[in-house]
C-alpha cells in the first residue's frame, strides 16, 4: 500500500532521502532513518547507505515506490479524456 | 455564412480567460449544432502555473471541433486530432497543425502567437467553413485580437485587488477598446510609430500642416500627453489610430484615457480605422497571493459580489461572473451578435 | 544578404549570456547590435526600427512581473507593425518554450542553448532540438582496426591456439548450436514481426528445449517468476516512450573528446521499467546500453517467447522483449545483448543479429571459469557465437570477468587474446574488455595501494603492445572501488572516466551509484549520478594528461611476459578445453572452476 498522492504516480521507481542524523551508533542511525521513512508513511523502504562517525550518522535511505514487475502508474499519467462537470 | 471570430482577451494572467472559454464551449455545445474552431495567441493547458505554481483549468474538446493548435501541445493533450494541414506558421513550441477532433480529450491550447499569423490561421479556418472561432487570449496581450469581429474581456482580482480601482480601470478599458472609427478628411498625412522625441517632432509637422494624420503604429504615453500638451495648436485635427488596442498599448489605462479625454475636450478628434466590438466583460475573484514565508503561492479572492456589481456599473456592456452564473450571458452576447454579423 | 540581429539585455545589467550569443553571431558573421541595458520597451522597439534589424532577441531574468514587461514589449512591437518582418526571441534562464509561447515570442532560448540554434532560428530554419544537437550516430569503435598482433612470440602461439580451437570443435555440436541453426535459419523476423505464424520453427525448436521452456511452447505455461504484459500495457508503454521523445536532446559527455563511448547497463526484470531506465540513460547522455538478463536464464536451455516482465535481477531474453526494448531506443543508441556464458550463447547472437542489437558479448574463457559454463560446451558453442557475430556483423566484446574472481589479469588477458584473436580468424571484430577493477589479485599484491591508475594505465599498455584492436575497459569501471556512499561512489566512476580518457580508450561502462546495493534494484537517479559524474570529469580534463607512476612500465611489461607464458602453456597441453580444466587459464586457487552447466551436452555432428 503505497503513500495515497497524485504527485508519487509519477516517481519511475523510488524515493531517497539523504540526510545527517544526530545519534549514537551506526545501528541507532539505521533506525532512525527506517521509522522517519514509515513515519512519512513509505513501506517498501532500506537503508542503502550508513555510516556514524563523530556526532551522527549520514544516512541515504530508500523508499522503493515502484519495483520492477509493478504496474506502473506513470504509464497511466495521461487521462481518459473525460469531461468534468 | 462568414466565420464569426471571437477573440477572448485577458488583462492579466489568471483573469479567468480559460475558464471564460470553457463556459461559452459548454454552452455551445448544448446549442443547436455550431461548428466551432479553436486557436489561441498564447499557451494555456499546463496543469500548474508557469510561474505560480498554482493549478490551471484547461480546455476540452468533443469530436468534430476543429484546431489550430502547436504540435508540441499535442504530445501532451489526450484529445486526439485528425490532421488537416500544416498552418505554416512556427511557434516555440513547433508548428501550428489544423485538425479536427476524432476522440475526445484535453487540449493543449497554443497557436500562432502574433497578429500576422493569427491572420493566415483565421484565413484557413474560415476556408474550412466553420461557424464561430475563437481565438484565446494570453496574459494582457492585445494586439493580435484586432483581427477578431468581437472581443469578451475578462478581467479580475489578478490584474488588481481593490475593485473600486479595478472598475475604474476596466471602465477606462472598455471605453477605449470601443473608441469609435473615425474618416480621413481633407490633407491626410501619415507616420508609423511616435515612440521618442524625434518621432513626436516629425508627427506634429506633419500636424499641423494636415487635417488628419493616420497613426499606422504605436505612441507612448509620454508623448500621447505631449499632443495633449500642445492641444491648442490642432483644434479640429482628425488623429486616426489603426485600432484600439494601440491606444490601449500606449500606457498605463487610466492615464492614456485621461489624455484621451483631454484630446477631446481640446477639440481634437481621436478614432481608429477599424473598430471594436466589445461584447462582454467577465469578471474573475481570484488572484494568486504570494506568501512571503513560504516563497509560493496560494489561491485567494475578493467578494465576487462586489466585484461583479462594481464592474457592471463601470463598463457600458454586459458584465458576467462564468463561474457563479454560468456561460448563458457571454454565450447569449455572442448570439446576439452573430445574428446582427 | 546578411541579416541584420538586435541583441537587447532586458534587465538593469548586462546580460553575459547575451554578451556571448553576440560574440557568437559576430564570429559567425553577422552584422549585430548589441543594446545597452536598462532601455525602455519603447526605446527598445525604436531601436529595433531604427537599426532596421531583421531578428531580435531578448534575454531577461524570470520572476514575478517581469512576464507582464515582455508580455507588453512583444503586443507594442506587434503594435507597431515590426512583427510582419522582424522576429524576436527570447532567452535567459528560467525561459521555457511554453513561456515564450505565452508572451508571444517566436522562439525560446533556454538554459543550454547553443549560437547554432540562433543562427538557426536567425536564418529562418527550423532546429529541432535532439537532431541537431551533438545528433549521435550509433558508431562502431571496431573501425580501423586490423587487429595484428604486433608481439612476435605471442602472434605465433595465437595463431597455433586459433588453429587448436578449429580443429577441436570441428565436427562437434549441441543443443545450444543446433537452437542457434534453427534460429538463424528457419526463424523469420520479419515474418515474426507482423504477427504471422512460424509453425515450422517452434515443432523443432521445442524438442532442443529444457522441459521448462517445451513447457511453454506445448501448453503456454510460463517461468513462475515471469508474467506477460497485455495489448494495453504495450498502448501506454508506447506513448511513454513517445512523449519521452519530444524533449530529448543528448548532450555530448565527452566534452571535447571523441571517446570513449559511454555504456550504460540495464536489466531491472520489468522491460517497461528498462526502457525508462534506457531513456533517462540517452536523455543524460549514455552512448549506449547493455542488456543484462537473469543468471536462470544462462543455465536453461532455450528461450521463451513473448512480452514478459521479471520479479527479479536481470530482464528474461525473448525475442519480444528484444524487439520493444529496441523499438525504444533512440536511432543513435548503441545496444549489446550479451552472449558471453551459458547455454543459449550462439542463439542469443542470432536473436541479437536479427532484432537490431549492434554488438554483443562472447568469452569463453570467462564464461567456463568465472560463470559456470562448462568448458567443452562453450568452446563449441563460442565459436559458433563468433561465426554468427561475423555473419550478423555484430562486433563483440571479449571480457576478463575472471578477475573478479581473482584470475590475476595476464591469464586473464591470455584468454582474451585467444578468444580475439579466433574471432578475427572466423571473420569477427573483437574488442578488448579488460577490467578496472579493484580485483583480488591487486588486493593481494598490492599494486594498488596507493592509486587507481598505474595498474590500470599498465593493462591498457600491455594490451596494446600486443594487438591493435580496440578496448573498453568494464565492467563497469571502477568496480569494486565504490560503496554505497552516492558520492564516493559517483566520484571514483568519475575518476576513473576520466582515466579511460586519458588512455584513449575506445569506449567505457559505467555503474550506476547504487552499483554496491544490494537491496534491491537500481534506480534511474541512481543512473542519472554517474553520468553526471563521468560528465564532469570530461569536463574537468579535457584534453590533458596525467603523468604515470613509475610503476606502470613495469607491471606492463610483466603482464605482457606473463600472457606470453599462458599461451606457451596452452599451446603446450595442445587442447584447449584441457587447458581450461588444467586451470592454465585460471584455476581453483586463483578462484577460477570450470563451470558444469552443459556437461556432457556436446555431441557430434
Amino acid at each position: 500500500m503505497m503513500v495515497v498522492s497524485d504527485v508519487f504516480a509519477h516517481v519511475v521507481d523510488a524515493l531517497d532521502v539523504e540526510t545527517f542524523l544526530v545519534c549514537m551508533s551506526e545501528n541507532e542511525g539505521k533506525n532512525l532513518a527506517l521509522t522517519m521513512m514509515k513515519d512519512m508513511g513509505f513501506q517498501d523502504v532500506d537503508v542503502v547507505f550508513v555510516k556514524f562517525q563523530g556526532s551522527g550518522a549520514r544516512v541515504r535511505v530508500r523508499a522503493y515506490i515502484n519495483r520492477p514487475g509493478d504496474k506502473y502508474p506513470w504509464l497511466d499519467l495521461e487521462d481518459t479524456g473525460e469531461e468534468e462537470s | 455564412m462568414k466565420t464569426l471570430v471571437i477573440g477572448i482577451a485577458g488583462t492579466a494572467k489568471n483573469t479567468g480567460k480559460t475558464t471564460t472559454l470553457s463556459s461559452i464551449l459548454k454552452e455551445i455545445k448544448k446549442g443547436p449544432g455550431l461548428s466551432l474552431a479553436l486557436t489561441s495567441i498564447g499557451y494555456d493547458g499546463e496543469s500548474f502555473d508557469n510561474v505560480t505554481g498554482l493549478p490551471k483549468p484547461r480546455i476540452h474538446v468533443r469530436p468534430g471541433d476543429l484546431v489550430a493548435v502547436s504540435e508540441r501541445g499535442l504530445l501532451f493533450s489526450s484529445a486526439k486530432l485528425e490532421l488537416i494541414r500544416e498552418a505554416g506558421v512556427m511557434t516555440p513550441m513547433g508548428k501550428v497543425v489544423t485538425g479536427r477532433v476524432v476522440k475526445q480529450g484535453k487540449l493543449v491550447l497554443a497557436g500562432p502567437n502574433n497578429r500576422r499569423e493569427l491572420r493566415l490561421v483565421l484565413d484557413q479556418l474560415e476556408a474550412l467553413g466553420v461557424d464561430i472561432t475563437i481565438v484565446d487570449g494570453a496574459l494582457s496581450r492585445i494586439a493580435p485580437m484586432v483581427e477578431a469581429d468581437a472581443l469578451v474581456l475578462s478581467t479580475g482580482a489578478s490584474r488588481c485587488r481593490e475593485i473600486p480601482r479595478l472598475a475604474e480601470e476596466s471602465g477606462c478599458m472598455a471605453d477605449i477598446l470601443t473608441t469609435p472609427a473615425l474618416e480621413s478628411r481633407g490633407r491626410v498625412e501619415q507616420v508609423a510609430s511616435i515612440l521618442n522625441q524625434a518621432g513626436f517632432n516629425a508627427f506634429f509637422e506633419k500636424c499641423l500642416a494636415a487635417d488628419t494624420v493616420r497613426i499606422q503604429g504605436v505612441i507612448g504615453e509620454k508623448l500621447l500627453a505631449m499632443i495633449a500638451d500642445r492641444s491648442a495648436q490642432l483644434v479640429g485635427k482628425h488623429l486616426v489610430f489603426g485600432d484600439p488596442m494601440k491606444l490601449l498599448l500606449a500606457g498605463e489605462i487610466k492615464s492614456v484615457h485621461r489624455i484621451l479625454d483631454t484630446l477631446e475636450k481640446g477639440g481634437i478628434r481621436v478614432g481608429v480605422e477599424k473598430q471594436v466590438r466589445l461584447l462582454a466583460v467577465t469578471v474573475n475573484p481570484y488572484f494568486p497571493k504570494y506568501r512571503y514565508n513560504k516563497g509560493d503561492y496560494e489561491a485567494d479572492y475578493v467578494d465576487k459580489d462586489e466585484l461583479l456589481r462594481s464592474i457592471t456599473e463601470s463598463v457600458r456592456v454586459p458584465c458576467f461572473d462564468v463561474v457563479a452564473q454560468g456561460g448563458e450571458g457571454v454565450f447569449g452576447e455572442l448570439m446576439r451578435f452573430r445574428d446582427s454579423f | 544578404m546578411a541579416k541584420k540581429i538586435l541583441l537587447a539585455p532586458v534587465d538593469p545589467v548586462h546580460d553575459i549570456g547575451l554578451k556571448m550569443v553576440n560574440r557568437g553571431l559576430r564570429e559567425a558573421g553577422y552584422d549585430t547590435v548589441l543594446l545597452p541595458p536598462d532601455l525602455s520597451t519603447e526605446e527598445i522597439i525604436q531601436a529595433i526600427i531604427d537599426e532596421k534589424a531583421d531578428t531580435a532577441v531578448l534575454s531577461r531574468t524570470l520572476g514575478y512581473g517581469v512576464a507582464d514587461l515582455l508580455a507588453r514589449f512583444v503586443d507594442l512591437a506587434d503594435a507597431a507593425g515590426i512583427r510582419e518582418k522582424v522576429r524576436i526571441a527570447i532567452g535567459g534562464m528560467a525561459v521555457r518554450p511554453e513561456l515564450a509561447q505565452e508572451l508571444g515570442f517566436d522562439a525560446s532560448f533556454g538554459p543550454g542553448s547553443t549560437v547554432e540554434e540562433t543562427i538557426a532560428f536567425v536564418e529562418g530554419k527550423e532546429f529541432i532540438k535532439g537532431t541537431n544537437l551533438s545528433r549521435k550516430q550509433a558508431r562502431d569503435m571496431t573501425e580501423g582496426y586490423s587487429y595484428k598482433v604486433k608481439h612476435g612470440r605471442i602472434g605465433e602461439l595465437l595463431e597455433k591456439t586459433t588453429d587448436m580451437i578449429l580443429a577441436w570443435t570441428e565436427g562437434k555440436t549441441s543443443p545450444g548450436v543446433e537452437r542457434a541453426i534453427l534460429r538463424d535459419e528457419l526463424w523469420d523476423v520479419n515474418k515474426w514481426r507482423s504477427g504471422q505464424p512460424t509453425t515450422g520453427f517452434f515443432s523443432e525448436y521445442a524438442g532442443l528445449c529444457d522441459e521448462i521452456v517445451r513447457n511453454y511452447y506445448e501448453k503456454g505455461e510460463l517461468h513462475p517468476k515471469t508474467r506477460r504484459f497485455t495489448d494495453k500495457d504495450v498502448e501506454k508503454l508506447r506513448a511513454h516512450v513517445e512523449r519521452s521523445r519530444v524533449d530529448l536532446q543528448t548532450p555530448s559527455i565527452q566534452h571535447t573528446l571523441k571517446k570513449p563511448i559511454i555504456f550504460n547497463q540495464y536489466g531491472t526484470g520489468c522491460p517497461y521499467m528498462d526502457i525508462a531506465h534506457i531513456k533517462a540513460s540517452e536523455a543524460y547522455g549514455a552512448d549506449g546500453v547493455v542488456h543484462f538478463d537473469p543468471s536462470w536464464g544462462a543455465r536453461t536451455e532455450g528461450f521463451f517467447d513473448g512480452f514478459l516482465t521479471h520479479q527479479e535481477d536481470g530482464t528474461v531474453i525473448t525475442p519480444d522483449n528484444l524487439m520493444h526494448i529496441c523499438e525504444s531506443l533512440e536511432k543513435g543508441t548503441l545496444w549489446q545483448v550479451r552472449a558471453h556464458r551459458g547455454l543459449n550463447t550462439p542463439e542469443t547472437v542470432v536473436l541479437a543479429g536479427k532484432l537490431g542489437a549492434h554488438l554483443t558479448k562472447i568469452n569463453i574463457c570467462y564464461g567456463s571459469l568465472g560463470a559456470g559454463t562448462e568448458p567443452a560446451r562453450l568452446t563449441v558453442d563460442g565459436v559458433a557465437s563468433i561465426r554468427y557475430a561475423a555473419k550478423y556483423k555484430l562486433p563483440f566484446d571479449v571480457v576478463t570477468n575472471e578477475e573478479l574472481c581473482g584470475v590475476p589479469a595476464y591469464k586473464a588477458f591470455a584468454g582474451m587474446l585467444i578468444v580475439a584473436h579466433l574471432g578475427a580468424a572466423l571473420g569477427g571484430r573483437s574488442i578488448l574488455q579488460p577490467l578496472f577493477c579493484y580485483s583480488p589479485e591487486v588486493m593481494i599484491s598490492g599494486q594498488m595501494e596507493d592509486n587507481y591508475v598505474d595498474f590500470n594505465a599498465a593493462k591498457i599498455t600491455a594490451l596494446r603492445s600486443i594487438m591493435d584492436a580496440p578496448i573498453w575497459p568494464g565492467a563497469p569501471i571502477g568496480f569494486l572501488t565504490q560503496d554505497e556512499d552516492r558520492v564516493q561512489s559517483s566520484t571514483t566512476t568519475a575518476l576513473h572516466t576520466g582515466l579511460a580518457a586519458m588512455l584513449g580508450v575506445d569506449a567505457i561502462s559505467i555503474a550506476s551509484s547504487d552499483e554496491a546495493y544490494s537491496g534491491g534494484p537500481i534506480t534511474v537517479p541512481s543512473k542519472v549520478d554517474t553520468l553526471r559524474s563521468a560528465a564532469e570529469s570530461f569536463r574537468f580534463f579535457g584534453q590533458s594528461r596525467m603523468e604515470l607512476g613509475r610503476n606502470a612500465v613495469q607491471w606492463s611489461e610483466e603482464i605482457v611476459s606473463g600472457i606470453e607464458s599462458v599461451l606457451e602453456q596452452v599451446v603446450e597441453k595442445g587442447d584447449f578445453v584441457q587447458a581450461l580444466y588444467d586451470g592454465i587459464l585460471g584455476n581453483r586457487e586463483d578462484g577460477a572452476y570450470p563451470g558444469r552447466n552443459g556437461l556432457n551436452t556436446v555431441t557430434q555432428k
